[in-house]
């Protein structure tokens, strides 16, 4: 079973990689019908997982305990979405108003303010955190950004705003941005290759 | 009872859970009611064999490769081999698996005569001979009185079997007990049902070797069989050979039954016929007769229970007088190695007669174990020595120093005085009433105090003037890719871009959805739009959903958009303005609005083969990132922050979000970097004050 | 075209360079710098089950079919190595997920880590669970499991983005023990702020190889630098090329 399953996902990750680079008709169109069926097995996937969160809190709540109520919620409001989404379409007014600006986009955005404050907070208890040079480029790069970048009453900072930032933006930032980007690029290659080479099977298999 | 208690919490979990549903937990096995408790094993029972056979995949793998190892086979097992006689020492090395013998228990090898692999028959002999005396059951218990179907005097009389026994007559030589041959593995049982009457058939080779070790009178002595030299090992052909004992010294043994019993073992029948006298004179070990034979023995590695045969065969010489009438103890051969190595000496033997013998307890037949007497030891006077060492200046020097450190070590150090931190919590409560001050006082208040940007950015420029060269009726793509987190910032960074398609060109927009949640934000957007420019009429548009796939099935849809978009769309898609456009690069404009930098990225890169002209109105955390692309003119136009849309609302001449945002961002930014500030110098103030100390005290 | 065959070629060389240097490196493992996080983690993951305390893995919310999933599969590889550790703990691993394929991968994994420990009776399908399906959502959902006190280790490994810094906030706050590490660079930044380990760049790709999954993972590290040195000589060579024309 372990074998079939390795044979497959090579397979499958063999046909999309030289569908992706060679411009022969057959592995194009092999890629493109792999590819549609990896978007529905991903949905699949997306509904096995709702079912496991649902489950999941389902035993919570049989459980008891101080949660109880957090499922209690999660559970009539994953079921209320689902099916008001199911009936009524995803575009629909009722739907858009009352599910997405009614309750989702306050309580993220709400969400989105916590995470300022607490970037704020960590960036002023960085030095007590670690006391090295990379710390204190860090935040003295952040200060100089945040100062750059920030409007001011008589508009911008002279020379700063106008030919500093962007230019240490452009050279430095982009460098380095580039620099993570290649290593991230390179990171991911290697660990696809080990997929498709079989060294790694997160699919499991007997 | 169909559920378990979990030990910890005390919930009650389903009978087939693993974990506890509450916390967590290892749960105990669960036990359905219907099944019996299992049986316990009482006293006198029996153990069960289970086979455990099927829990071996359970143990570790460190476990089963050792069980591994010790299950293979012994290389050479000797009993295997046909041709040798049989040898109880082979057991000594043979098959069983060396962890289910103790070292101490090898030590006794005769219990290391394992007779059959049955743990049932691995008892000591010592263990027997307990069990024996206690319970005084029948003599089979005894092997040796077995051996060679030796009848013991209890089978007799019936009496307790004790090793003075052993040589009493027997009554039925050739007639094994019937006990004999269930209780006594095969090897035994061969021996004891074969005797043969000049003893040498049914004796083994090594047996006969012991045929010759007493120096019996030679009409006594049968004949001894010229065979079974090459069978006996060289060690037993020596021992054999060695004890040269007087003949007239040998007591006369009694002639019945002597054909069949070998001669060592007639030296124990007579141990136990000599009278009784008030003074033990049999020990339990029993010293050699001479030194020469001594040395024979001594230079071989004979085993415990050979030597001690071996040892009894020469109390042949030990006066009848002596032999003890309290029943001297059977010792272990552990026992018996304890003895002392002056006891065995003969040069000594007559001074251990005249010390005291011990009379009970384990070391019950020894002379001279114990001092029975304080005796005075000689005493000199210790001579004594200098303590005072000569030291030289510097060892006295880095002794001094070393008694220092000590003494630095074992004061204890003042603790230094930390001041407590303020509460963390306090901190976040404080920044978070400074910040909601920050943003809702410009936002309530509606001020208008930062000025407006005077340059516009390089990639809004080019962005405007990208709208600016729209043909007219364009068909513009708007990519929609943002949390509904961010919708706040993107729509202030899209109005502008929207007015001014609105209010320049009749453009038809088509939006399309990478995000779920992104669906009706196009709606959104339009409706926004309105709100803005209520007196101009909203452009046609196209809401083609979900992209089927989403981020995965862009180069589909780069490919063909028809037939990427889900199946409802495309009938909308086919009677729209948008029926004619076949690929990606087909439209006017392609806005993709995200603040995803990595989807950008993927949009970009895997969009280009097909050269659209691609815009991006992008959140500020994800400009810095997407900037390059517009450098390197994969991307023609870029909508990066509130104030390139400040800047854009400029141009066009209408404001919207980006001015209305700026002061509080403005403020928002500024109280960042105060506290940030604020905390970069507390934080160089705590670390300085904790490095002095630490300076100081280095 | 010529692009797409270079790719090809860079690709099928380092499907080759991987196991030769496996090869290789089985013999003679290489030696790594020093990366504190993981030392830390490790640490932490055996306090853990000293303590009988629960770990919680996060795979990220990275789409199977995108590059984003690159960091939720090498935190599997990861999380193949320490599961079967924490297969002898008192109480069970915690793996939460913003993607419905990776909670299946991770089930997966899991299950295959605990039969490798001869502990399969010990999996439950419950190990891995679903968060929320957008990044604030799985926030979201993932913050009250940072408030249980029987989690003392949580690992965030994947691809994350901003949220991430919630999580880890709320982690410390509860003193607990965190490592968190994204692809995303605007989430790298923040943790760099605010995690008392930062991984930056590429470092959760090193996470199995420094965790001790195996020489095949060290093969790997191995493989990515020699291609960033190729990389970087790249770099330096072509500009001079083309400004001297060549191409």
């Amino acid at each position: 079973m372990r074998v079939i399953a390795s044979a497959l996902a090579m397979l499958a990750a063999l046909i999309v990689l030289l569908g992706s680079f060679l411009p022969i008709p057959l592995l194009i169109q092999l890629r493109t019908i792999l590819l549609r069926w990896g978007a529905i097995l991903a949905a699949t996937a997306a509904l096995v997982g709702f079912y496991n969160l649902l489950a999941v809190h389902w035993r919570n709540l049989r459980a008891g305990g101080l949660q109880v109520l957090y499922s209690f919620v999660l559970i009539l409001a994953a079921l209320g979405t689902f099916t008001l989404t199911l009936l009524l379409g995803p575009q629909s007014p009722v739907v858009h108003t009352w599910v997405l600006l009614g309750i989702i986009r306050p309580i993220e955005a709400s969400l989105l303010g916590i995470l300022a404050i607490t970037l704020i907070y960590a960036l002023a208890r960085l030095l007590r955190r670690r006391f090295d040079f990379l710390t204190f480029l860090f935040i003295l790069s952040t200060f100089f950004f945040l100062l750059a970048s920030a409007p001011m009453l008589w508009g911008s900072i002279p020379f700063i705003s106008d030919f500093l930032a962007p230019w240490i933006q452009d050279i430095f930032v982009t460098a380095g941005t580039r620099g993570l980007l290649l290593g991230i690029a390179l990171g991911a290659l290697l660990t696809g290759l080990r997929i498709l080479l079989a060294m790694d099977r997160p699919y499991g298999g007997k | 009872m169909d559920e378990i208690i979990c030990p910890q919490c005390a919930h009650s979990n389903p009978i087939d859970a693993v974990f506890c549903e509450r916390c967590g937990a290892l749960l105990p096995p669960a036990r359905p009611a219907t099944e019996p408790l299992p049986p316990t094993l009482r006293p006198g029972e029996e153990p069960v064999k289970k086979s455990t056979a099927e829990l071996e995949p359970l143990l570790p793998a460190w476990m089963r490769e050792s069980r591994q190892v010790q299950s293979e086979p012994p290389p050479a097992p000797k009993e295997e081999k046909p041709a040798p006689p049989p040898d109880p020492l082979a057991s000594l090395s043979a098959s069983e698996p060396e962890e289910e013998i103790p070292e101490w228990l090898k030590e006794l090898g005769i219990l290391s005569e394992k007779p059959s692999p049955s743990s049932e028959e691995l008892r000591f002999e010592w263990e027997e001979k307990a069990e024996e005396e206690e319970e005084t059951l029948l003599p089979e218990g005894d092997w040796l009185q077995h051996l060679g179907s030796i009848p013991s005097e209890s089978s007799a009389g019936g009496g307790a079997v004790t090793s003075r026994d052993v040589g009493a007559e027997p009554e039925a030589p050739s007639v094994p007990s019937p006990l004999a041959s269930e209780t006594f593995p095969e090897w035994l049982q061969g021996l004891s049902e074969t005797p043969s009457p000049t003893g040498q058939e049914g004796t083994p080779d090594w047996l006969k070797a012991f045929d010759k070790t007493p120096a019996t009178p030679a009409a006594e002595t049968p004949p001894v069989a010229p065979t079974g030299e090459e069978g006996v090992p060289d060690w037993l052909k020596a021992f054999a050979e060695a004890p040269e004992a007087p003949a007239a010294e040998t007591p006369p043994v009694t002639p019945t039954g002597e054909e069949s019993v070998p001669d060592w073992l007639k030296a124990f029948a007579e141990t136990p016929a000599a009278p009784a006298e008030p003074t033990p004179a049999t020990p339990a070990i029993i010293t050699p007769s001479g030194e020469e034979d001594l040395g024979a023995l001594l230079e071989m590695e004979i085993p415990d229970w050979l030597s001690s045969i071996s040892a009894e065969t020469t109390t042949a010489e030990t006066p009848a007088e002596e032999t003890p009438a309290l029943a001297s103890a059977e010792l272990p051969a552990w026992v018996q190695a304890m003895r002392p190595i002056e006891a065995i000496l003969t040069g000594e033997e007559k001074g251990t007669e005249a010390q005291e013998e011990e009379r009970e307890g384990p070391l019950a037949g020894l002379r001279g174990v114990l001092p029975a007497v304080p005796t005075p030891l000689p005493y000199s006077r210790p001579r004594t020595y200098s303590i005072r060492l000569n030291l030289t200046p510097a060892q006295q020097t880095h002794v001094q120093l070393l008694e220092q450190l000590i003494a630095e070590e074992e004061q204890p150090r003042p603790r230094r005085a930390v001041t407590p931190p303020a509460s963390p919590r306090l901190l976040r409560w404080l920044i978070t009433v400074l910040l909601l001050i920050a943003l809702f006082v410009p936002l309530f208040f509606q001020t208008r105090l930062t000025a407006m940007p005077e340059l516009v950015p390089q990639e809004t420029w080019q962005f405007i003037q990208s709208f600016n060269s729209l043909p007219p009726s364009p068909k513009i793509l708007f990519v929609l890719d943002y949390e509904v987190a961010t919708s706040g910032e993107i729509e202030a960074l899209t109005l502008p871009a929207l007015q001014h398609l609105n209010s320049t060109t009749q453009a038809n927009l088509a939006f399309l959805a990478l995000n779920p949640l992104d669906v009706s934000m196009g709606r959104r957007l339009l409706d926004l739009l309105h709100s803005t420019q209520p007196q101009m009429p909203l452009p046609p548009m196209l809401h083609l959903g979900y992209l089927p796939g989403g981020i995965s099935a862009i180069p589909l849809f780069a490919t063909t958009p028809a037939a990427a978009i889900s199946e409802t769309m495309r009938a909308e898609w086919l009677q729209s303005p948008f029926q004619k456009i076949n690929t990606l690069g087909d439209f006017d404009r392609v806005i993709l609005v995200t603040d995803n930098a990595e989807n950008a990225r993927t949009w970009i890169e895997q969009t280009s083969p097909w050269h659209p002209h691609l815009l991006i109105v992008s959140s500020a955390r994800s400009t810095p990132m997407l900037l390059p692309y517009f450098y390197a003119g994969q991307v023609q136009g870029l909508i990066g922050n509130l104030n390139a849309a400040a800047a854009y609302e400029q141009v066009n001449g209408i404001p919207a979000l980006g001015r209305a945002y700026r002061d509080a961002y403005s403020a928002g930014l500024l109280l960042a970097l105060l506290i940030g500030l604020a905390g970069f110098l507390w934080g160089l103030l705590t670390h300085r004050a904790h490095s002095q100390p630490q300076e100081k005290e280095a | 075209m010529t692009l797409a065959l270079l790719s090809l070629f860079i690709i099928l060389f380092v499907a080759l360079l991987l196991p030769i240097l496996s090869l290789v490196q089985r013999k003679s493992p290489p030696r790594f710098r020093l990366i504190p996080a993981f030392r830390a983690l490790r640490r932490a993951v055996d306090l853990s089950i000293e303590d009988g305390k629960q770990v919680h893995l996060s795979l990220g919310r990275g789409n199977l079919l995108t590059l984003q999933a690159a960091s939720g599969l090498a935190s599997l590889g990861m999380w193949h190595h320490l599961a079967a550790q924490t297969a002898v703990g008192d109480r069970p691993p915690l793996i939460t997920a913003g993607e419905g394929g990776l909670v299946i991968l991770g089930q997966d994994t899991t299950r295959t880590a605990y039969r490798a420990a001869l502990a399969e009776e010990l999996y439950h399908p419950f190990v891995a669970r679903l968060g929320g399906l957008s990044p604030f959502a799985y926030a979201a959902s993932t913050l009250p499991l940072l408030q249980e006190k029987r989690i003392s280790t949580h690992i965030f490994l994947g691809h994350f983005g901003v949220e991430s810094l919630l999580l880890g906030e709320a982690a410390e706050r509860n003193q607990a023990f965190f490592v968190a590490a994204s692809d995303d660079l605007t989430a790298q930044a923040g943790l760099f702020a605010l995690a008392p380990h930062p991984l930056l760049g590429e470092e959760i790709f090193a996470a199995a190889a420094y965790l001790g999954a195996g020489p095949s993972n060290q093969a790997s590290l191995s493989a990515q630098d020699a291609l960033r040195w190729m990389l970087i000589l790249a770099l330096l060579i072509l500009p001079v090329l083309k400004f001297f024309g060549v191409f």
